[in-house]
């Protein structure tokens, strides 16, 4: 083995043996437990649920960075003679600044620009004439529900999309392909799915999270944890359209008329309100547990019958 | 990596059988189409020269097969898939990873008409 591996082994080894880079990962660790359990005890406070899972978001972007840092200054540090005396502090208090610094410029950048990126991306026009009843329906909806305005977007495009965009300027984006394979009926329920993302604060959310689930490939919370959550905001803005449109049975019915449209494309995935995939890894619920469950609140609305 | 016909048959027959000799793999191929012993062996070889099978032998007589899942069988799998949306585009995609692809027909079918009876009553 060459001298200079040897070295940077050996500052490796001081390192990770030393109590402050473990003291640092330690509290990331229990913050990042005390998040998730009151996470997990808070099952209906939707607004609560989200900010937790933001910070943890940012907790889990903060740790990796923290390792990364490390691992680099620890390298960096290896050759020089003073290593031993103050290089692990040096490095430490170095990796901890650093991630502390980037984990918030990464956070902020990502909640604050994500939204008008996406946004930029699907560039939605204005709702054509034909179906200019959508822009009333969204005023009404968003009056009665207490809702910052919100404007609602068209996509010209052939493929069945249908998304809310949260941040400074809340969205409700449908396409062509959704807009000429539905009814009223399903239509008005699909917009007051999404209206009730906008509500729960998901939509924000989503934007935040599938960007960092996208930087953050090897990290395990967003590859089981987070599309968890995102099937469960699924099921709750499918609960809340259906009793407020009182129209369970017409969610349903738009969800199968959109599984049998073409699939949206991979940029929209975990974004819009049905996207491919299914199982542990997926961010939406299978179709058919969505389908049993309207029915289901639909026979509860309904006489019972 | 480009798998023959007889190639993808054999694999099939082993994901069914897990791990199997070579005269039930061609048991299991023959339920099919008409194949020799001796093609289904030779294929097996070959498999395993491809590193997509693994191979365990308990005595000189008793060998037993099962699917090697590897840097190999990923490698095929992409090219396979890769064929596949090459030549029918997005729509193998949609096919592949499509929510529907878990519910059967008639399931679909009863589905579809449980919603359109609850719709009436809405």
């Amino acid at each position: 083995m060459s001298e200079g591996l040897e070295l940077v082994l050996e500052s490796l080894a001081i390192y990770w043996t030393s109590s402050l880079p473990l003291a640092v990962l330690t509290a990331c660790g229990a913050c990042m437990g005390t998040l998730l359990y009151v996470f997990l005890a808070n099952a209906r406070n939707a607004k609560l649920r989200v900010s937790l899972l933001t910070g943890f978001y940012g907790l889990t972007v903060f740790f990796w960075l923290f390792i990364a840092v490390s691992l680099a200054l620890c390298v960096w540090q290896a050759r020089m003679v003073a290593y031993r005396t103050w290089g692990v502090q040096a490095a430490a208090s170095g990796a901890l600044l650093a991630a502390l610094a980037s984990s918030f410029g990464i956070s902020f950048v990502v909640w604050r620009y994500g939204n008008a990126r996406l946004l930029h991306r699907f560039a939605p026009i204005p709702v054509p004439r034909e179906y200019g009843w959508l822009r009333g329906y969204v005023d009404l909806l968003t009056k009665f529900e207490g809702l910052p305005p919100v404007e609602a977007g068209f996509i010209d495009s052939k493929e069945p999309l249908a998304m809310a965009i949260g941040g400074k300027a809340p969205h409700v984006l449908l396409s062509r392909g959704l807009l000429e394979g539905l009814d009223r009926d399903e239509i008005e329920t699909v917009v007051t799915h999404e209206l009730m993302h906008l509500k729960n604060h998901d939509a924000g959310f989503k934007v935040f999270s599938t960007v960092l689930s996208r930087i953050l490939i090897f990290d395990p919370f967003s590859k089981f944890f987070d599309p968890a959550v995102h099937r469960e905001r699924e099921y709750l803005a499918d609960e809340m359209s259906g009793r407020s449109t009182r129209k369970p049975a017409a969610l349903a019915s738009a969800l199968l008329k959109i599984s049998k449209l073409r699939a949206p494309r991979k940029s929209a995935w975990g974004i819009s309100i049905l996207g491919p995939g299914t199982g542990l890894f997926s961010r939406y619920p299978p179709l058919e547990k969505r389908v049993e469950r309207l029915l289901l609140l639909s026979y509860l609305l309904g006489d019972g019958s | 990596m480009e798998l023959g016909d007889l190639e993808l048959a054999v694999l099939r027959a082993l994901r069914t059988l897990g791990e199997a000799s070579s005269g039930a793999i061609h048991k299991e191929v023959r339920r099919t189409r008409d194949v020799a012993y001796t093609s289904v062996t030779t294929t097996l070889y070959r498999l395993v020269d491809k590193n997509l099978v693994a191979v365990r032998r308990e005595s000189e007589r008793r060998i037993f097969y099962r699917v090697k899942e590897g840097r190999a069988y990923e490698r095929a799998l992409s090219s396979i898939v890769g064929r596949l949306v090459d030549a029918f585009g997005a729509a193998a995609v949609s096919r592949l990873l499509g929510g529907r692809s878990k519910m059967t027909e008639a399931h679909w079918k009863e589905l579809e008409a449980r919603v359109a009876e609850r719709r009436r009553r809405e």
